[in-house]
């Protein structure tokens, strides 16, 4: 330790004196940063679980291939380094027992499917690797032989490893080594670390699509984008925690502020210049808020490692390590970084502007006027705005982006017009001290007021948009169903079982035409007749006007349905009984033949699901030619009444069964959630934003006014008084608050002009945060101050 | 020496100090005047914690240096405050040393006893902390801490203003010692009659203006 007094003998005197504080910050950083980082562990650990499952399940490869044409099957059989996986749900028995398992049948032992834990994986045929569970469940050990019943396939072996699923807790799977050139073994997925692309046997197939492929990188993604809802729930959670914790530990640095002020002016006596003195204390209050960050970061990691099979476990999930999350803790350290280094500039500019206050008090005098006079301007562009945007034909134009910008003018003015008026009907002596106070709190009530109407105004009508938008839609898929398109027609039924067995009931297929000579398009009687008309054939050449304005997919795929089936199509598409057909044989996209026929109307068609459905044996499918290609579109239909985890485990099956295949979730985000998750945003990041301001600069006002505060106690005001004064001074930050509110939701709603559609109920949330900071304030004026002496 | 010439200071509402003309010499000198007569401005003038208006303040024909965001002031002046302004976490002895320290001024724990001396401490006192001391020992360890910086001029705003009548006495007398005995320039704002009694010479603020004492 260095023997100069000013070195870090000073840092750690000053540690000593100030031993509550030090202990309230480092408590802050550790709360701060082990809630923050904890939560994010969990999370972090909880998406590595489903990503290493996924590439487990894969083997490492790095292409998923499927396919049921028996061609490409041949020419994948040919290639050397190709795996095939035929999965199977089946049955396991040991020693008496049975239990039911999804038997992944592998063909070389080069091929490690499933995350090891103990033994060893498959070498030889008849090697089984058994998930931890069902092990357990049949008390099977090491070398005990089992018997595996799946399909047609039927084997006996000897179990030599054990294995976890990390994403889902109660797998129950049996890997097996057959023999690869066995007829019972019949992949229904091929994994390669070529590009099945780049093997010209099966280019062929890949372009007519009865062979999909899909980059292992495309999957992960996928896996990834598939959280279960717990983990999509708690993606902002951390972050709203760092904000929250964030704020309270400004509110807690504002309140000592006051004795590091004294400190301070305790060195500058000393002779140390102020820049030296604000930094070496601003310095010391840093290193403890980050030694508690360090701490509470390494306590946070350090308990999920610990309690990491229970906490797995309450997330359905199993993991054998954690994943630590670097961008948590590293911003949470550059942030506390940066707001102690901005707080030596921000301490000179309270410095200076205290200076000018003490030396402008004319200008000041003439600010609330120019306020008055922004706000009258600003109801003027109000107004002009709000009837602009009440144009007759219902279409707002740019002018109107006058009327927020007037909203925020008068919002700012607001407090300027209303502090004179607070100390109305009071005594003379008490009407100059609530006039005193309130004009202090003008600039802090002005700033929230803005925010308020900024982030409200935004909250509502992105809301209102995304909600009128959405009702004037047409949906794109079933309301709760789950769309997997292009799924081998082998995989199908494994799919339904997998459905089943998560409680699904509901399952509708249509076969994919084989698309490889011609495509046939269905649409409306009326786009056809646009077409004819026209003389041209290429659809993109035709008006708005030709289109069916309420139909999600306006052009739509045909496909196959039941044998006998009756004809059905999309009802937006339906025009007195009939659609409109197109077939195009080229790829110039030009039609080479219009016709129509009679179908009858099913809400269930359209969007993302094929807008008619024929028989294979029907009038249209012989007229054009359709005939099966090898893949199905199948419609979970009632997908959203299974539990979130099944049908997060369903979402995981479909990868596993059909890798090539393409989804459409009802439940995923469209792009009118994202809107309303951006308004959402919007209406939190303003309430903390109004929170901040009035929480920070109404304490910042508690403490300046200390001495006005201590002298109304000393004079011997009663707490009924003084109780009425801290209300007509807080007052000023209510009214404005509430103005703001309503001033927001009448620009967002044109003054009455929108109607219908709801604005959510977030666009509230500033304003009633900043009334809600305002009564804290006035909790904290209403307390008895300290005494100035240390 | 220290020299003021034609020194103002004006504020939008105020003058607190208009056109004062003045030389200080070694030995002690009481400001006195009503409050708000500019005692305390023109203090912080002599020290360089303010800018004059117009006029210039030098010490021995060298313009003082001005106090900045990065600067404490002119390292020839020593500033005494009424509250003591003494750093709470640090003991008497670390007090004294930081202030040697900041003006890189060498020091030992033989001169923290010698300044203490000076003042009518005790060496008992150095490893005290200011809270545990009386108001007449806190602001005699300001003196001390004064002293070591080395500076050869002394600044005292009202450092009697929170004391008893027998620490008042004390405190002058130690003023009145360093003024007379070791010829340092002791400039002491006071409302006291029986402190400004006590100096080599006594001016008076009136108005900001510059009046001679009666």
């Amino acid at each position: 330790m260095s023997s100069r007094v000013s070195g870090p003998r000073l840092a750690w005197a000053f540690v000593r004196h100030r031993q509550s504080q030090t202990f309230t910050l480092f408590l802050l950083g550790f709360v701060l940063a082990s809630m923050t980082l904890g939560l994010a562990a969990v999370r972090s650990s909880a998406e590595h679980a489903i990503v290493d499952s996924l590439r487990a399940d894969l083997g490492g490869r790095a292409y998923a291939l499927q396919t049921g044409n028996p061609a490409a099957i041949t020419t994948l059989r040919g290639l050397s380094d190709v795996f095939g996986v035929q999965d199977e749900q089946g049955q396991l028995t040991a020693d008496g027992l049975t239990g039911p398992v999804v038997v992944r049948a592998i063909g070389q032992p080069s091929l490690e499917l499933g995350l090891l834990t103990d033994g060893t994986q498959p070498r030889q045929v008849g090697d089984v690797l058994l998930s931890e569970l069902t092990a357990k469940s049949l008390s099977i050990a090491l070398g005990d032989p089992v018997r595996i019943r799946a399909g047609d396939l039927a084997t006996e072996g000897r179990v030599v490893g054990f294995s976890v699923d990390s994403a889902d807790e109660y797998a129950s799977t049996a890997v097996v080594l057959v023999d690869g050139h066995s007829a019972q073994f019949r992949p229904t997925r091929w994994l390669s670390d070529t590009d099945f692309y780049q093997q010209q046997g099966l280019r062929l197939p890949l372009d007519r699509r009865v062979a999909t492929y899909q980059s292992v990188d495309v999957l992960l993604e996928a896996a990834a984008q598939n959280r279960p809802q717990f983990l999509s729930a708690l993606r902002f959670v951390p972050a709203g925690a760092g904000i929250l914790l964030g704020i309270l530990f400004l509110a807690a640095c504002t309140v000592f502020a006051r004795g590091w002020k004294t400190d301070v002016d305790a060195l500058l006596a000393a002779g140390m210049a102020p820049a030296r003195a604000w930094s070496r204390i601003l310095r010391i209050v840093t290193g403890i808020a980050l030694c508690g960050q360090i701490a509470g970061a390494v306590a946070a990691c350090l308990l999920v490692w610990l309690f990491r099979s229970p906490v797995s476990g309450w997330l359905d999930q199993h993991w054998t390590g954690i994943a630590i999350p670097w961008r948590e803790p590293v911003l949470l350290i550059a942030l506390t970084i940066v707001v102690s280094r901005l707080a030596i500039p921000a301490t000179r500019l309270v410095q200076r502007l205290t200076k000018r206050t003490t030396a402008s008090s004319a200008r000041h005098r003439l600010l609330p006027a120019i306020m008055v006079a922004a706000g009258a301007v600003g109801v003027a562009l109000w107004i002009v705005g709000i009837r602009h945007m009440l144009q007759p034909n219902g279409d707002s134009d740019h002018a109107a982006i006058l009327a927020p910008i007037g909203a925020l003018a008068v919002a700012a003015a607001i407090p300027y017009v209303v502090a004179p008026l607070l100390s109305l009907g009071t005594p003379a002596a008490s009407g100059a001290l609530v006039r005193y106070l309130a004009n202090s709190l003008r600039p802090i009530a002005s700033v929230t007021a803005v925010v308020v109407v900024a982030t409200s105004t935004w909250a509502a009508t992105t809301t209102y948009d995304a909600n009128a938008g959405e009702a004037a839609s047409s949906p794109l898929q079933p309301a709760g169903s789950f769309v997997i398109s292009e799924i081998p027609d082998t995989a199908v039924a494994g799919l339904r079982r997998l459905y089943a067995d998560h409680g699904g009931t509901q399952v509708v297929t249509f076969q994919i035409p084989d698309e490889t000579a011609a495509r046939l398009r269905v649409t409306s009687p009326a786009l056809v007749t646009c077409m004819a008309q026209k003389k041209g054939l290429s659809p993109d050449q035709l008006p708005d006007s030709c289109y069916p304005r309420d139909a999600a997919a306006p052009i739509n795929i045909v496909m196959l349905g039941a044998p006998g089936s009756p004809q059905r199509a999309d009802p937006h598409l339906l025009s007195q009984g009939k659609v409109g057909l197109m077939l195009f044989t080229g790829a110039d996209g030009t039609a080479s033949r219009l016709a129509d026929t009679n179908a009858a109307a099913d809400p269930m068609l359209g969007g993302n699901v094929p807008g008619l459905v024929v028989a294979p044996d029907s009038n249209v499918a012989r007229e054009f030619k359709l005939r099966p290609g090898g893949t199905s579109e199948v419609v979970l239909v009632d997908f959203t009444e299974l539990t979130p985890q099944a049908q997060f485990l369903v979402r995981s099956g479909v990868l596993r069964l059909a890798p090539g295949a393409t989804t459409a979730d009802g439940t995923d985000p469209t792009a009118y959630d994202r809107l309303r998750s951006v308004a959402n945003t919007v209406g939190f990041l303003g309430a903390a934003a109004a929170l901040l301001f009035v929480l920070l600069g109404g304490g910042a006002l508690v403490v300046a006014h200390s001495v006005t505060r201590q002298s109304l106690i000393d004079l011997g005001s009663r707490s009924g008084p003084r109780r009425r004064l801290a209300s007509r001074w807080i007052a000023l930050l209510v009214i404005s608050s509430a103005a703001a509110l309503a001033l927001a939701i009448l620009t967002a709603a044109g003054a009455g002009r929108r109607t219908g559609p709801s604005y959510g109920i977030l666009w509230l949330l500033p304003g009633s945060f900043a009334v809600a900071a305002a009564f804290v304030v006035a909790v904290a004026f209403l307390r008895v101050p300290p005494t100035a002496r240390e | 020496m220290i020299v003021l010439d034609g020194v103002t200071v004006e504020y939008s509402d105020s003058v607190p100090l208009e056109r004062v003309t003045l030389e200080l010499e070694p030995g002690c000198t009481a400001v006195m005047g009503p409050s708000g007569s500019g005692k305390s401005t023109l203090l912080r003038i002599i020290a360089g914690q303010q800018k004059p208006t117009v006029g210039a303040v030098a010490i021995d024909g060298v313009a003082v240096a001005a106090a900045s965001w990065r600067s404490s002031g002119d390292p020839r002046v020593a500033l005494i405050h009424q509250d003591y302004r003494l750093v709470p976490f640090l003991t008497v002895e670390q007090n004294l040393l930081l202030a040697a320290e900041l003006r890189e001024v060498n020091r030992s724990a033989v001169d923290v006893d010698d300044a203490l001396d000076r003042v009518g401490l005790p060496s008992a006192m150095r490893s005290r902390l200011p809270r545990t001391m009386s108001g007449g020992e806190q602001q005699r360890v300001a003196i001390a801490r004064a002293l070591m910086t080395g500076a050869p001029v002394v600044l005292a705003d009202e450092p009697t203003g929170a004391l008893d009548e027998g620490n008042t006495e004390r405190i002058t007398e130690v003023l009145v010692d360093l003024g007379r005995k070791e010829r340092l320039v002791i400039v002491v704002a006071t409302h006291d009659p029986g402190v400004a009694r006590r100096m080599d010479r006594c001016l008076r603020l009136i108005d900001g203006k510059l009046a001679p004492a009666g």
